[in-house]
């Protein structure tokens, strides 16, 4: 299993490969939607050209919901991506399936609709269409899982580690309430030090508005120590997102997960999971209910 | 001028009759299996086929929802579900998962729609679909009329967008705000609607919101301005949200919209605020265009007050009349009295008015007022109407 990390800047690209991140996923916040950094064309070039030399793979990520206005853009985007030798494509709406077509890069897309791949038949679909590898959705537990990755011919992805999101919205929702209240908003724009607190509980969810509408987050980051050595005989690779993570956080996690994928003592798993007090366990265990309430 | 197909929702089979009754030209049903609202979705299947039988005597379609994202242990009895469906003659199936469509491709006939759940905002992907043999996309909601006449002419798949009721905040299948806070899979039909609670915004740790909670939550989707635009641009078929809305509703905002569809395609002269009176009457919380008219402003919003307006206008519905004697059975909805003026809503004629005279009960004895919910009473109205026909009071 491989470990495919977010960065939040350009400059930590060479830390992460240091850290023995197999897989950087990057792009551009034009295309990309809740990315921790957005990267210039120039940028992904260099990052390839230096991770390639280390044998290492860059994914990039075009997973925004498109509408009409962005498929020229896209198509002109992938255009230039083709001459990047680039090893995944990651993608959220069909149209980019669509466009991939057209420059052949179908056998380097990855679907990830974050919500839509719920079950065993969902990679067999896929591969059908002769993609790459699908993401399983957030949230699939671990028993699941484990059943999708059975019936699978097809390689998968998931997110082990970090911030997940839980809710997409295109409307601008901050920028609304402000206005509604006659206040300024724009210091709140692309804003990532919001949370938000419902009003019966005490849990502080991360959000934040962009030019893609408005995102909200779980409170706690995820981590998935404890169940690597059963999701190593799972997935093709584990994501660890760096969205609202220290630069530091971001290499670490990097590290601790190439150390347990090295060596899985129960003492090195021990001590590094007690690193990581604040994080719970996303929906690994969290079976949520289907019609019985 | 084309004319759209006019598509409603049902919670049962009462509801489904009169969505039918009151200018419906197809109704989307829920089954027991593999379908979101589920607390809305209680149709056997033999209720499906009384519903598909009355569908197809009035020359009506009928089509059932089978949009849940189902997890592996969902999807016992898919096969046999779905061929069921075929055979008791559905129009069509409304999809969001790729097991559910192949599955449904292999084993039936079955015409299949893809369901907003899978928020389809692009030509592109709505032509993939298409490619693969669905017939026809529900559109997000997201979209504006420009959007949604871009996507018209750049599609051989027929295109349905909603125009009235309730509206996900988030796109649509893409939360799960609901199975993080309450364990309840939104995509699997247990949305509990958390994107309408009430919060605090805080910038680290400083409150941003003193004078009011930071709500999300959206106005309704009412589209009576827009609907000359949307048969304009060639859109297929015209949704009406609300599966779990009652009679009164169904039969008002149909009503509203089938004549508004029938003066448009007769180019005849529209009366618009004749007809937003009309919709106005449903019970309903607070309404806006949503997206049609580009990006929601505040004014799609819903701040600092809980939207609900239940009317208390609908009184009874008809269920019997005798043309001899005058004589009509109303089953009663909320209280009215001797001297209440009241007007007939009828999808025959319209509306009419008459003042309440006596009010009996099915025993034969008189009344001071009809107060109990459902109970059977005998008035007098002064010019035929038929069962289905409505009671609304004038205030």
């Amino acid at each position: 299993m491989k470990l495919a990390v977010t960065p939040n800047h350009f400059d930590m690209c060479p830390n992460l490969l240091e850290a023995e991140a197999d897989i950087l996923i990057m792009g551009n916040t034009k295309f990309s939607n809740r990315l921790p950094y957005s990267f210039t064309l120039d940028e992904i070039k260099d990052v390839i050209t230096l991770a390639h030399s280390n044998n290492k793979e860059v994914y990039i990520t075009i997973n925004i919901i498109v509408h009409n206005d962005l498929l020229i853009d896209i198509d002109h985007y992938l255009n230039k991506l083709k001459e990047l030798d680039i090893d995944g494509l990651i993608f959220s709406d069909l149209s980019v399936y669509e466009l991939a077509k057209k420059h052949n890069l179908i056998k380097y897309l990855i679907y990830h609709p974050e919500t839509l791949n719920t079950n065993y038949y969902d990679p067999i679909f896929w591969e059908k269409e002769g993609i790459k590898s699908i993401i399983i959705s957030k949230e699939i537990t671990l028993d699941n899982l484990r059943i999708i990755s059975r019936e699978s011919t097809l390689p998968i992805g998931y997110i082990g580690h970090g911030y997940l999101n839980m809710f997409h919205s295109r409307r601008p929702l901050i920028e609304n309430f402000f206005k509604y209240n006659n206040e300024e908003y724009q210091q709140f724009i692309n804003n990532r030090n919001l949370t938000l607190i419902e009003q019966k509980r005490q849990e502080s969810y991360p959000i934040f508005q962009d030019e893609h509408g408005t995102h909200i987050f779980r409170e706690k980051p995820m981590k998935s120590f404890r169940e690597l050595q059963a999701l190593q005989t799972m997935l093709d690779f584990l994501i660890i997102d760096g969205i609202f993570l220290s630069t530091d956080d971001i290499v670490q996690a990097t590290k601790d997960y190439h150390t347990l994928l090295t060596n899985n003592n129960q003492q090195t798993l021990n001590d590094i999971d007690d690193q990581y007090p604040e994080h719970d366990k996303g929906f690994l265990y969290k079976k949520t209910v289907y019609d019985k309430y | 001028m084309k004319k759209p197909e006019l598509l409603a929702p049902a919670g049962d089979l009462e509801k489904l009759k009169i969505a039918y009754i009151y200018g419906a030209d197809a109704v989307y049903i829920g089954g027991k299996k593999f379908s979101l609202r589920a607390r809305a979705s209680n149709f056997s299947l033999a209720d499906i086929t009384e519903a598909v039988t009355f569908a197809h005597n009035l020359n009506k379609k009928l089509y059932v929802t089978t949009n849940i994202l189902p997890h592996n242990d969902n999807l016992e009895g898919l096969k046999e579900y779905l061929i069921a469906l075929d055979k008791i003659g559905v129009d069509a199936i409304i999809c969001a998962s790729p097991v559910i469509i192949d599955t449904a491709k292999k084993h039936t006939d079955l015409e299949i729609h893809l369901s907003t759940q899978t928020s389809q905002t692009n030509f592109e992907a709505i032509n993939f679909w298409y490619k693969r043999g669905i017939k026809r996309v529900v559109l997000a909601r997201e979209l504006d009329k420009q959007e949604i006449k871009q996507v018209t002419h750049n599609t051989k798949a027929d295109v349905e967008v909603f125009i009235h009721g309730g509206m996900c905040v988030s796109y649509s299948g893409r939360c799960t705000l609901s199975n993080t806070m309450t364990d309840r899979d939104a995509n699997r039909g247990g949305c509990a609607h958390s994107c309408r609670w009430n919060y605090d915004l805080f910038l680290d740790n400083e409150k941003l919101n003193n004078n009011m909670y930071f709500s999300m939550s959206s106005k309704d989707l009412q589209t009576v301005k827009h609907i000359s635009d949307l048969i304009d641009i060639g859109v297929h078929s015209l949704k009406i949200e609300g599966r779990m809305k009652s009679i009164h509703y169904i039969a008002t905002v149909v009503h509203t919209y089938r004549s508004l569809i029938d003066e448009i395609c007769h180019e005849e002269d529209v009366d618009i605020p004749k007809y937003l009176l009309e919709i106005k009457k449903a019970e309903n919380r607070l309404t806006s265009h949503g997206f049609m008219q580009g990006m929601t402003t505040i004014n799609e919003q819903l701040y600092n007050m809980r939207s609900e307006n239940p009317s208390q206008a609908f009184i009874g519905i008809i269920r019997d009349y005798d043309k001899a004697t005058g004589v009509a059975t109303v089953e009663q909805r909320n209280k009215f009295l001797p001297g209440d003026t009241v007007e007939v809503f009828s999808p025959n004629f319209g509306s009419l008015k008459f003042m309440v005279e006596e009010i009996k009960d099915e025993e034969g004895i008189t009344l001071d007022a009809a107060r109990h919910p459902q109970q059977m009473l005998k008035l007098f109205i002064p010019f035929v109407v038929q069962p289905f026909d409505m009671l609304r009071k004038i205030p």
